[in-house]
């Protein structure tokens, strides 16, 4: 990726029809330690390759807990996943002192991409830096979701995100799990793959 | 000349020493505007604090939008009793169809129940426009379910613990929604919801239930006969004896019934009106002062 004319700010489309800022919002993502998310039928399991600043400091935590049965893995700038994690974290308590339940796993996911879209299409905010995966079990069977910093969303039975994470995605494409497979299985095969980032 | 001018002047939030009159007549600390100038000059330019009031002037103190004072201070439409019971097949709830107007039987073709979602149904006693307000509020949610496109909608836990918050945070304003709610359905995991609110917040759930009058009449009669896995006509049949011993008691209710269904598999229903046998030929009905003497 090389700069150009057109990714001075977030407000400038390319003649190319795309927004520089955004993906190199993305790039920071795939610099990012990496994350990897693995699921069977009861179980999603969310697996980080945390990072040290030095051998003498302690790495950085990656993976957080929303609520009993959600938990999120970011990717990229730590610190903007921690305000994100605060947000969830709000959202989910607030939702659960009005209605008495838990939040839907699809619809928390949503939040956090549609707090990612807004800046990437407003003058005064930079695109979040952090690349998601949301964990989480409800009703509807346990779940795996993506989110960008472009505000996108996706679902999925396996996914890696971060550095090195097309190793990682051709591991797991190669290694599938079952709905059958048991916890152990899900969680192995979720190390296994870190390793390969 | 500027100085005498600013001493007339009473800064903001001083007070203006209170004039005390000893004339007999008129009694201390008692001095009309007009007697003294000097003291009444006092006050040519005074702005005491004043609470604040609206851009017209109107509005109160905690109002969020100025205005004449809205608060529910009684029920002018009412509807009375409401019974609810858990059954094998779902829940079910009962009620008539007057909505009273103080002691008058006004409006005899309410629907006090009504239908909130594929999964829940609602019923209240009560004022009748805060209940539709509570309508549109739930209204207001069904319609964000359905733009989230996701095929979910409210469980009628979920409902109950809203409206729960809706009434106790309009009772904490000292301006309540003078209803008492049943609300009643099916959760996903395959079991039958029961609940009511009042409207101080008060809550609760439990396998059969009643708001208002019901509570005294119907419940002693649910505790004696319901069980959980009655069939549906045994169900309707306590419901109807039920609906007999209130209707028979309440001088503001009517024999004139809907029953409002929440069925696993189905869609919810609510019933065509129908009445119920009353009898009105008891011995002690017939010389009814013989057993109250004093009584005309």
């Amino acid at each position: 990726m090389f700069r150009n004319q057109y990714d001075q700010d977030i407000l400038t489309w390319s003649p190319h029809g795309r927004l520089h800022q955004v993906e190199y919002a993305m790039e920071a993502v795939k610099q990012g330690g990496a994350s990897v998310g693995c699921k069977n039928k009861d179980h999603a399991v969310l697996v980080t390759l945390n990072r040290s600043a030095s051998e003498l400091s302690s790495s950085q935590r990656k993976l957080f807990k929303v609520d009993d049965f959600v938990g999120i893995a970011v990717s990229g700038l730590t610190a903007d996943g921690t305000a994100l994690v605060k947000m969830l974290r709000s959202e989910n308590i607030s939702h659960k002192f009005t209605f008495g339940s838990h939040v839907d796993i699809s619809r928390l996911a949503l939040k956090v991409a549609d707090n990612s879209q807004v800046s990437t299409q407003r003058a005064g905010a930079r695109p979040s830096g952090v690349g998601t995966l949301i964990a989480g079990c409800d009703e509807s069977g346990c779940h795996i979701f993506q989110t960008c910093p472009s505000g996108s969303i996706y679902e999925h039975e396996a996914i890696a995100i971060g550095a090195r994470s097309q190793a990682s995605k051709t591991f797991l494409e190669n290694n599938q799990i079952v709905q059958a497979s048991s916890l152990n299985e899900v969680k192995t095969l979720s190390v296994l793959c870190s390793l390969f980032n | 000349r500027r100085d005498v001018h600013n001493a007339t002047r009473v800064p903001f939030g001083v007070m203006i020493p209170v004039r005390v009159s000893h004339n007999q007549s008129i009694g201390p600390g008692v001095v009309p505007a007009g007697v003294d100038p000097a003291y009444d000059a006092q006050y040519a330019n005074h702005k005491g604090p004043v609470a604040h009031v609206g851009a017209n002037g109107f509005g109160r103190p905690f109002s969020v939008a100025p205005g004449p004072i809205t608060h529910t201070q009684t029920p002018y439409v009412t509807g009375t009793t409401v019974l609810g019971m858990k059954y094998k097949d779902g829940v079910m709830i009962a009620c008539d169809t007057l909505g009273s107007y103080g002691s008058t039987k006004r409006y005899k073709n309410l629907q006090r129940m009504r239908v909130v979602n594929a999964k829940t149904i609602i019923g209240f006693t009560g004022e009748l426009s805060d209940f539709d307000y509570i309508m549109t509020l739930l209204d207001e949610l069904n319609t964000n379910d359905y733009c989230e496109d996701d095929g979910k909608e409210l469980s009628p836990k979920e409902i109950y613990s809203y409206l729960c918050r809706v009434m106790y945070n309009r009772r904490n304003k000292f301006d309540p929604l003078w209803n008492s709610l049943v609300v009643a359905g099916l959760m996903k995991d395959g079991t039958q919801f029961l609940g009511t609110v009042g409207m101080i917040g008060q809550h609760y759930t439990d396998s059969h239930l009643a708001a208002g009058f019901g509570n005294h009449m119907a419940r002693p009669l649910f505790r004696e006969k319901h069980t959980d896995d009655m069939s549906e006509p045994e169900a309707r049949a306590l419901m109807e004896d039920a609906l007999r011993a209130c209707v028979m008691r309440d001088k503001s209710m009517m024999n004139k019934f809907q029953i409002a269904k929440v069925e696993f598999g189905k869609a919810p229903t609510v019933s065509e009106p129908f009445a119920v046998a009353t009898s009105w030929d008891y011995e002690k009905f017939k010389n009814p002062s013989e057993f109250a003497p004093g009584t005309w």
